[in-house]
Formats: structure tokens, sequence, C-alpha cells
């Protein structure tokens, strides 16, 4: 069965950390690579901010979004503040998890 | 320990063997089916008391476009919570730590296209369905290829929706009652029928209202459970490998959970399909009151509601992990990981609270299918059987049309069962659903994207989108290697002979039917674009349309009046006195939004109207007959009454 023998796996995968515990680390050491670490949100932030900012141009070039309305004004700083939000919640998370 | 988690919450020394089967021994506790049945029977009611509320395939359909955006936010969360589900998502949480979160939070890279493009035009444009717009962009015949894949979607994420339901329910009452998985497919199934074909999208949007706010409130109780086993915080946290801390997945490392596919087949394609093609989430913002209340609810949903509704679909997975690492042996060494959900609320929680947590879930599951039932039935009659009685010479009245649609609902629930069925031929849930949305998603995803954002694209590149698109994707699926392998960003293939490029053959589908579509675009002439109010380059005819006259965007008061009817008035139309036409910065033939002011009823009583004349009775609005029985409003409440544009 797929799913035991992946489960099978992912409980080696965890066994390591636990052992460490159990000789008596209070935190175990992090050791991951920078590539394991940040790769995926410079990716994440950088492929995904191509597309949201080229999407903005978009917007603003085409006229759907019209600089001169208030309300759209204010919509375009939503959609900046939703991307630092999301980057701050990524970017904080994993400083969290590299007990930084 | 607080009066809630004393009421939920059981003492969880369970051995490991009595947890394996302590879901099939909750099967044949009275107490459990008691809440079980009780919850249904409750939000199921809550639901069809608002059916009243349909008078007409509008309100069927779109909920006569009225509501306010929180309620309709919490409308989607019900159905995206649904939908995703909490057993898959605790099952890679529990595999994989906290990147087990990352499908629900990554949706905010189109939301400037999606804010400023996609919404304004279906809502504007008053698109009923997908297909239409592509008739509207193109020509017949490329609606009738949109209308099959767009069916076959939905039908499929009806027959997901039983199957997951079944597969949910089944270690539970598969024990207790003897069912097999096909009895428990046709039970949820005579249930979500019955239910959405006498409800339609205004008992589906109230029922998800009260689900999305229980599941919440169940997801993150849950989550409180958790912690408390543990003690805090700290100690939960700190049970957790260090990997399983990250927010984001190993980058292409493990061919089965990697960030980059991930990426693609979710970040990217899965986003745009949500936004963009998803027939029941655009039925939901068609139900906004406005534009303006579109963009709230969808703002409000990706900032805040997504990251709430992770914590609480995955969080059983996280503590599951956590207490592997506490305590081995708590959690069946052989356990399946689509069955922690089951286990660890079961460890957490007593009979009833274990009751109510699958019948949040359970509930939750119907009103994902209970939406695409509605989307089904609203493609059916509007992209099949409306052209049909045209074509036909044949006029119908609403009511017609209406029950035609309850009858269509019926039908799809029925095909949903024979989907199901054949979902359950695959090896498990996670590959049926992956292999059915990869493969049906990326054509109608590029055609509306190119459709939408360039101007170019042409009904011969849509329709090559449509056909060499698919062929190109089976090309992929039969040579994953040698193509698909070609955009792998090094991800290694699977051992054991599984299905390669799960995630990242979303990069090579959506590539094929993008650029199929652009090279034969700028091959073929350009002459039959249909481009007025259908692209993000010509939107400003779109408020044109919907209005039928130039724009008022001077800034007005919101008037509190009392109102009457006056049967003199001509359809659709209202009139206030000079005074109220003046505060209200309106011209005659300007549109209006009356609404109870009653702000909790969340538009529920409300109308939308065109100024037509004026009268010297004051503060007194007088309304056509039709919009009366529009708006349900009642006799002595007053109402508020503002301009729209």
């Amino acid at each position: 069965m797929q799913h035991n023998s992946h489960h099978a796996s992912t409980q080696q995968s965890r066994r390591p950390a636990l052992d460490k515990r159990r000789r008596g680390y209070d935190v175990v050491p992090m050791d991951l690579p920078f590539d394991r670490v940040w790769l995926p949100y410079i990716y994440l932030y950088g492929v995904g901010g191509f597309c949201f900012f080229s999407g903005i141009l978009l917007v603003l070039k085409s006229g759907a979004l019209d600089w001169k309305r208030r309300s759209h004004r204010r919509w375009l700083g939503v959609l900046l503040f939703g991307f630092c939000w999301y980057a701050a919640i990524h970017g904080l998370g994993t400083l969290a998890a590299i007990n930084l | 320990m607080n009066l809630p988690l004393m009421l939920l919450q059981h003492a969880a020394e369970t051995p490991s063997d009595a947890a394996s089967q302590a879901a099939a021994a909750a099967g044949e506790s009275p107490l459990f089916w008691s809440i079980l049945i009780g919850y249904f029977v409750v939000v199921l009611g809550f639901g069809s008391y608002f059916a009243k509320f349909n008078r007409s395939t509008s309100d069927f359909f779109f909920g006569g476009r009225r509501f306010s955006w929180w309620l309709i936010t919490m409308s989607i969360v019900a159905t995206g919570v649904g939908s995703h589900s909490f057993v898959k998502y605790s099952a890679k949480s529990f595999e994989n730590g906290f990147s087990g979160s990352m499908a629900y939070m990554n949706d905010w890279f189109f939301m400037p296209l999606f804010i400023f493009g996609w919404l304004p035009i279906v809502y504007y444009m008053k698109v009923r369905s997908i297909p239409e717009y592509f008739e509207r962009r193109f020509n017949p015949f490329v609606r009738l290829l949109a209308t099959l894949v767009q069916l076959v979607y939905m039908i499929g994420y009806v027959g997901i929706g039983f199957l997951t339901m079944a597969r949910t329910l089944e270690p539970i009452v598969g024990g207790a009652l003897g069912w097999s998985l096909m009895d428990i497919i046709w039970v949820v199934a005579v249930v979500a029928g019955v239910y959405i074909t006498f409800g339609g999208q205004t008992a589906v949007i109230f029922t998800d209202l009260l689900q999305g706010f229980i599941l919440l409130f169940a997801g993150l109780m849950l989550f409180l459970l958790g912690l408390n086993w543990f003690g805090g915080f700290d100690a939960f946290w700190n049970a957790l490998p260090d990997e399983f801390k990250l927010p984001l997945a190993n980058f292409n490392d493990d061919p089965s959970f990697n960030f980059v596919g991930i990426f693609w087949q979710d970040a990217i394609a899965g986003s745009i399909a949500f936004l963009f093609m998803s027939q029941g989430l655009i039925m939901r913002f068609m139900a906004c009151r406005s534009v303006d209340h579109g963009r709230k609810a969808a703002a409000f949903n990706v900032l805040f509601a997504l990251p709430l509704s992770a914590i609480a679909v995955c969080c059983a997975g996280w503590i599951g992990a956590g207490m592997v690492e506490t305590e081995p042996g708590i959690l069946p060494d052989d356990m399946a990981p689509d069955t922690v959900f089951v286990m660890v609320t079961q460890l957490l929680t007593s009979t009833a609270g274990f009751g109510f947590f699958v019948a949040a879930v359970t509930a939750a599951l119907m009103s994902s299918v209970d939406t695409y039932i509605n989307a089904s039935a609203a493609i059916a009659i509007n992209d099949i059987y409306k052209p049909i009685m045209k074509w036909r010479n044949k006029e119908r009245g609403d009511k017609h049309f209406l029950r035609a649609a309850m009858i269509i609902s019926a039908i799809g629930t029925l095909i949903g069962v024979a989907a199901a069925w054949m979902f359950a031929q695959f090896e498990d849930l996670y590959t049926a659903h992956a292999f059915f949305q990869s493969t049906i998603s990326p054509p109608l995803v590029a055609c509306i994207f190119l459709g939408i954002f360039w101007k170019r694209f042409n009904s011969a590149g849509a329709i090559a989108t449509f056909a060499g698109g698919i062929l190109l994707i089976i090309l992929g699926r039969t040579w994953p290697e040698q193509i698909i392998g070609l955009f792998s960003h090094g991800i290694p293939l699977p051992e054991g002979g599984k299905a390669p490029y799960t995630y990242i053959g979303a990069l090579y589908n959506l590539l094929a039917c993008f650029g199929i579509g652009i090279i034969a675009s700028l091959l073929t002439p350009s002459k039959d674009r249909k481009l007025e109010g259908l692209t993000l380059w010509t939107l400003s005819y779109a408020r044109r349309y919907f209005k039928g006259g130039e724009p008022n965007d001077t800034p007005g008061f919101k008037l509190p009046m009392t109102w009457e009817v006056d049967d003199s008035l001509a359809e659709g139309t209202v009139c206030v006195d000079p005074e109220g036409m003046h505060h209200l910065s309106a011209n005659e033939g300007d549109l209006v939004y009356l609404c109870d002011r009653r702000w909790w009823l969340g538009g529920l009583r409300s109308a939308h109207a065109k100024l037509q004349g004026t009268h010297g009775l004051g503060e007194t609005v007088k309304i056509a007959p039709d919009i009366a029985n529009a708006g349900h409003f009642m006799q002595g409440k007053r109402i508020t009454v503002e301009k729209e544009f």
C-alpha cells in the first residue's frame, strides 16, 4: 500500500530527532542546509512575486485600476499589504523554525 | 482547564490499540449518532429555512446579487475548507509538519488580476457561467467545448466529494452498521441531493455561513485540545523535529512532497483554477451586493480566513506528529496518514466531542458537494437547456426553468455517485484527485486567462487550447520521463513504479496549453474578437453595460427611509423625493441599492433598482411591486437607500 510504505519512511526520518531528544537535548541543533531552509522562500516570493507585480502592472497599464479613484488606490494598498503579510508570515515562521 | 475543554476532552492515556479501534467503537455509540444526526438536522434546517427566498433562477443560482461581504466570506470558508478537507491536509501535515499547510498560504499572487480583472468582468457583464463567457468572448462552438469540460470538472468534484465523505465515515460506520463504501456514498448523495434540489444558492450560502463559523471553531478548538495534551505551546513546539517546523517543504528532494512541484500545481495552477474557473466560487461572488463587496470578501478570505483555516484543517496532523515524538506507540505504527484526523480527534475528545467533530467535517464536505451540484445545474440550465429551448423557439417562464434546475440538481447528484464509484477504483483518493484535476483544469485555465488578459487571443487559439492542450497533456502522461522530465527542476523519480511528477506535471500542462493557444492565435486572423467589457483592456464598457448608461460616481449619502409599493411604477424602478435625490447625489436612471436596516441580515432583505422620477412624499421611497417582492422587505421596517453608480 502506498500510504503505509510512505508512512514507514516518514517514521524513520523522525527517529533521529526523537533519539537526540532522549539523549538529553532540549532543542535539537539546527543542521538543515541553506537551500533546504531559504531556497523555497526565495523561489516562492521570486517567481510568485513576479506573477504578483506583473498583475499589478497589467491592471495599472490597462486602466482597470484607476489611479484617480480613491477606492482603487485603497485597494492597491490592500494588495501590497497582502503580499507583505504573507511574506512576513513565511519569513517569521522560517526564522522561528531555525531558532533565530 | 476551562469548561469547553473539560466537556470535550477525556483522558488521553488510551493505548494505541484502543486508538485504532476507537473510531469503530464510536460508531456503536447512540450518543455519537444522536449528535451526528442532530447536527445535520440543525444545519440543513437552518439552510432550508432560507429556501423560501428563492423566487427566480437568479435567486436560485446567484442569491439575487444582494449579500454582504462578510456573509459571502464565511460561506467561502465552508466551501473551501470542505473541498480541501480536514482529512487530506491533516495527513500531509502529519507526514511533513507545518509545510503541509502550504496550499492554504499561497493564494495571493493572482489577487490583482482577480480583484481588478475577472471579478468586475463577470459581475458587470452579468456572466452567469464560464461557458457563457466563452460564447460572448469567442463563439458558440468554443462555448460548447467549455461547457463539456466544465461539466466534467464539476461532476468530477461532486464524485470526489462523495468519495471523501464516504472514506471519512467508513472507519466509523463500516463496522457498526456493516455498510460498504458504496452504501455510504448512496446515503450521503441522497442527503446532499435532496437538500440542494430544494434549497438553491440562498440556502447553500446560509448553511455555509453557519458551517464556516463552526468549522473554524471546531478546528481551532482541536488545536487547543492538542496543546493542552502537550501541556502548552512550548512543549508542543519542542516535540516537533526541526524540519517539521519549517513552513515550506523541501525544494525538490522528495518526489511525493516537494516545494517546487506544489508551487506550480497549487500556487499557480490551483490558484488560477480556484479564482478564475470555479463556477461555485464565481456564483458566490455574483451573489455579493456589489463588486466592492466581492473584493472585500475575496481579500478578507485570503488574508485572514485562509490562515485560520490552515490551522483548523492541519492541526490534527501537527498534533499527531508531536504525539509520535513525545509518546511513541500512542498512534499505531502501521496507521495510514489519511486516518490521522480521526485518530487524533478521538484521542483528544469524548464520544460527544468526537461526534461533533465528525459531523462538522462531513457537513463541510456536504457544503462543497452542494456548491458543485448547484454550479453544475447552473451550467446545464444556462448553457445547454436554455439554448436548446431558444433553438426550438419555445418560450418558457422563469418558474419552468426553476423547476428544471431542481430536476437537473437531482440528476447531477446521481451522476456524481457514478463518478464516485469510478474514483473509488483508483489506488487512493489523493491519486484520483491529482490525476483528475491536473488533466481537466489546464485547458480551461489557459483559455480563461488568455481570454481575459490578452486581446489578441482568438477563437482558433481557444479551440487549439482545448483540443491540442488535452492531446499534449495525454502525451505528457504517456511519456512523463521524456516530456515532463524536462521541466522537473531536479525532482527524482519515485521508487516502486508510482506515478512520476505528480505535482510538477502541472508546469508542463500549463505551458503546453498556454503555448498552443498563443501560437494558434498568432498564426490566425483576429477579426472574430468580441472584446467590449470582456477583457481587462475593455473594462470601462462593463460598468456602462451593467447600468445601461453612463456611471455616476459622485459621492452621495445613504438615506434611511420608509417604503411603500406603487403599482404605477415600471418594473425594476423606485422613486424618491427631490431632496432625497439631492442627498443621494443621484440622477434619474442611476442604480440604487435598497436594504433592510438590520445589518446582521447581511442583505437577505434587499434589492437593486433603478431611479425613476420623483414624488413629494418626503422620507418615503416608492417601489415597484416586483422590487418589493424581490427585496422581501417587511412592512413597518425602514430601509436604507444608497446610490450605486
